[in-house]
């Protein structure tokens, strides 16, 4: 993986958990916002209901003094009251609020409408999730429900003893029992709660709202501390005839001053609440266009990201290796490239397919070669035993010398140029005592020349065995060559008998070199002027040469390759030198002879190497 | 080795360029020679004028054309220089093929 792969795969994760993070803040801020918004209106719906039970107890609180009401008043804020409310806070809260303005509204009679009576009948079922999650709002909301709740019930109970007050009688018993019975409970309720917000009073200090905290804490305890005892102390002067005027000012001024800072606190807090709603509306809208914005901007970082590692990565990839699978197919006409990567990818083709069938065709050849070779090591290898084998053959065919005849001894010097040679000799004595030597050459040289020297082998052999003692040499040699097969290679013969009676050889020279003659005297004679080789032409005849063979004397036969022996610059070794040789040492021990003369070839020649057989046979004559 | 070939009046003077004519070129002689018999020509003279060696194996190709032409046709050698006639001499060529001196003669004995 490259390192522009891991940095893009790192941004697109980065961006997917900030987008995820900023995601659920703003997802937790609009949550606060809705219910920062839903309590606005609650809120909005209470002050409304609040204002509509502080007109109704002041206007009944009027009433009850004999004082002019203001019933346009209370329809319009009853109006607005009904318009939006909808929800409370606090159902225990409501139910008791509700409780208190079904009351006035039945003390109020027939001035109030319909309407009003609808707005407060039944609870309203509070909304999921409406519930503030702010403890200082909570706590705030709470002491001013309180202070409410204080000032109407004063209102209405200063209400009601004004009005017993102003025709001093109670007509209605059960109504006064149950007045009391309800004012009793709602002071119990009254100084319970007020107790928790008390507690709850500290949590406030710490916020705006804490100001006016402490002050609606005070006029809540006021209710038991001041009012209770000044409103005892007044039914107890009713109960006993008359209330005394200073019981009754003190009552009527008490129950103003703890009604008035209860309204004071309960419209301070309203504004504080009112405040703080406004303000964590407006945080939770901020905080949540804020993180909103980061989602967004998170998001595009990721698909930014995204789209970076598909165009750059992923998709390039793809493209490569379904181009790299068209060219691994077998078909490698693939549909048309797309445009940025056309040259390249048919440069890449085109090298693909060269070194494909470049590849292809040297490993044919290297495998046609590797057989080609196997092949010929394997042919030569039986080729050179094929050849071997003939060797031996012909080697075999070949008398050991020195070898002793009648009259005679026989030396043979031969080097073949190859494993066979074309060259071959043999001697072979008759029961009567005559040898008959002779010495072939097939024209050529290898294998052919070799096949037909070891055939004329033995045919001439077997003929100058087997013919009748009396047949010249001569008529044998040219029965031989009448059956020599006309499509065989012709070959050069020299042919020898020995007849130790007569102390005589007889000479038969077929288109071989002449047969030199040393004599014991000292002197070189070549004998004879040649003569058709065998297999040329069928009818030839063939004439005998005589010449003594007396103790002493040395008959040198040579293959035409000693006199043909070539020095590099190609001159011949010739008759002259090879002549020259055989007088020089023609009374040393044939071995000797063959030393120096092998010496002299080797010499001329610069090399052991041949290109033609050598052959020397000597017949001395003992 | 490369032999030219002139067809002078019926007659076919085929000239190697080589001076020796061993076992390497003597397959190449047999071929070019026993070619033109094959291609008809039944009067040829092999100049030998700048042959100044020949052994056994080219023998035998000049003896296979003689061969080859038959009695009713003509082969000939011209030119021979001493080493080739020694052999010739030897090996009673004459039998086989006829000797001229030279391929001037040679022609002007042919077409006379």
């Amino acid at each position: 993986m490259t390192l522009r792969t891991t940095l893009l795969a790192l941004i697109g994760l980065f961006g997917l958990t900030l987008a995820a993070l900023a995601t659920g803040l703003a997802w937790d801020n609009a949550t606060t916002y809705r219910d920062s918004l839903a309590q606005s209106v609650q809120d909005a719906d209470r002050r409304a209901l609040a204002a509509v039970l502080r007109a109704l107890a002041v206007h009944d609180l009027a009433t009850a003094q004999g004082l002019p009401g203001d019933p346009a008043r209370i329809e319009a804020a009853a109006a607005t009251a009904i318009a939006r409310f909808e929800t409370a806070q606090d159902a225990e809260t409501l139910a008791l609020l509700r409780g208190i303005a079904r009351e006035q509204v039945r003390k109020s009679g027939p001035a109030l409408t319909p309407a009003l009576l609808r707005a407060t009948a039944g609870a309203p079922a509070l909304p999921p999730g409406g519930r503030l999650s702010d403890p200082v709002l909570l706590a705030a909301s709470a002491l001013r429900d309180l202070c409410l709740l204080g000032f109407l019930h004063l209102a209405f109970a200063r209400a009601r003893i004004e009005a017993r007050l102003a025709d001093l009688r109670i007509e209605d018993h059960n109504a006064d029992r149950d007045f009391i019975l309800f004012h009793r409970s709602l002071t119990a309720a009254q100084t319970g709660m007020a107790a928790t917000a008390l507690r709850d009073t500290p949590l406030l200090s710490a916020d705006a709202t804490g100001t006016w905290a402490i002050p609606a804490s005070r006029a809540l305890s006021q209710i038991a501390g001041l009012y209770q005892p000044a409103e005892s102390r007044l039914l107890d002067s009713l109960a006993s005839g008359g209330p005394d005027t200073a019981t009754l000012t003190l009552w009527r001024e008490v129950s103003t001053l703890v009604a008035s800072e209860l309204a004071q606190a309960s419209d301070r807090l309203d504004t504080a609440v009112a405040t703080r709603l406004v303000r964590a509306l407006a945080d939770a809208r901020n905080r949540m266009v804020a993180f909103a914005a980061l989602a967004l901007i998170a998001a595009a970082l990721t698909a930014l990201g995204a789209r970076l590692a598909l165009t750059r990565i992923i998709l390039p990839h793809e493209r490569l290796r379904s181009r790299l699978d068209l060219l691994g197919s077998t078909d490698h006409a693939g549909p048309a490239l797309t445009a940025p990567c056309a040259p390249d990818m048919a440069a890449l083709h085109r090298i693909v397919d060269d070194l494909s069938q470049t590849a292809g065709r040297r490993a044919r050849m290297q495998a046609e070669l590797a057989r080609l070779g196997d092949r010929v090591v394997s042919d030569n290898r039986q080729m050179t035993a094929d050849l071997e084998a003939a060797a031996r053959v012909q080697r075999a065919q070949l008398p050991v010398a020195p070898l002793r005849f009648p009259g005679g001894m026989f030396h043979a010097f031969f080097r073949p140029s190859r494993v066979v040679a074309g060259d071959t000799y043999d001697c072979v004595t008759l029961p009567d005592g005559r040898s008959r030597i002779f010495q072939i050459d097939v024209s050529g040289h290898g294998a052919p020349a070799a096949l037909v020297s070891i055939a004329s082998h033995i045919a001439l052999k077997q003929a100058l065995l087997a013919a009748a003692p009396a047949e010249p040499m001569a008529a044998i040699i040219a029965r031989i060559n009448r059956n020599w097969a006309e499509d065989l290679p012709y070959f050069t013969l020299l042919a020898v008998e020995i007849d130790p009676a007569a102390a005589r050889a007889h000479i038969v020279q077929c288109g071989h070199p002449p047969l030199v003659r040393l004599s014991a005297a000292g002197g070189l004679e070549p004998l004879g002027d040649g003569g058709l080789p065998i297999g040329v032409l069928p009818d030839a005849s063939f004439t005998t040469l005589d010449c003594p063979f007396r103790p002493g004397d040395r008959l040198v036969l040579a293959t035409d390759g000693v006199t043909e022996t070539a020095d590099p610059d190609g001159g011949m070794f010739g008759d002259t030198r090879f002549r020259d040789i055989l007088a020089h040492h023609a009374t040393r021990p044939v071995p000797t002879l063959f030393d120096r003369l092998e010496r002299a070839l080797w010499d001329w020649r610069g090399s052991e190497i041949l290109e033609d057989d050598i052959t020397i046979l000597v017949l001395e004559s003992i | 080795m490369q032999i030219d070939f002139q067809i002078t009046d019926g007659v076919t003077l085929a000239t190697p360029d080589a001076t020796r004519l061993d076992a390497s070129t003597s397959a190449d002689l047999r071929s070019a020679l026993t070619g033109r018999i094959e291609a008809g020509a039944h009067t040829l003279i092999l100049d030998l004028s700048g042959v100044s060696f020949l052994d056994s194996s080219a023998l035998g190709a000049l003896i296979a054309t003689a061969k080859r032409i038959g009695p009713l046709g003509h082969f000939g050698v011209a030119g021979t220089q001493p080493a080739v006639a020694r052999l010739f001499a030897l090996t009673h060529m004459n039998r086989v093929f006829t000797l001229h001196p030279s391929t001037a003669e040679a022609i002007a004995r042919l077409t006379a």
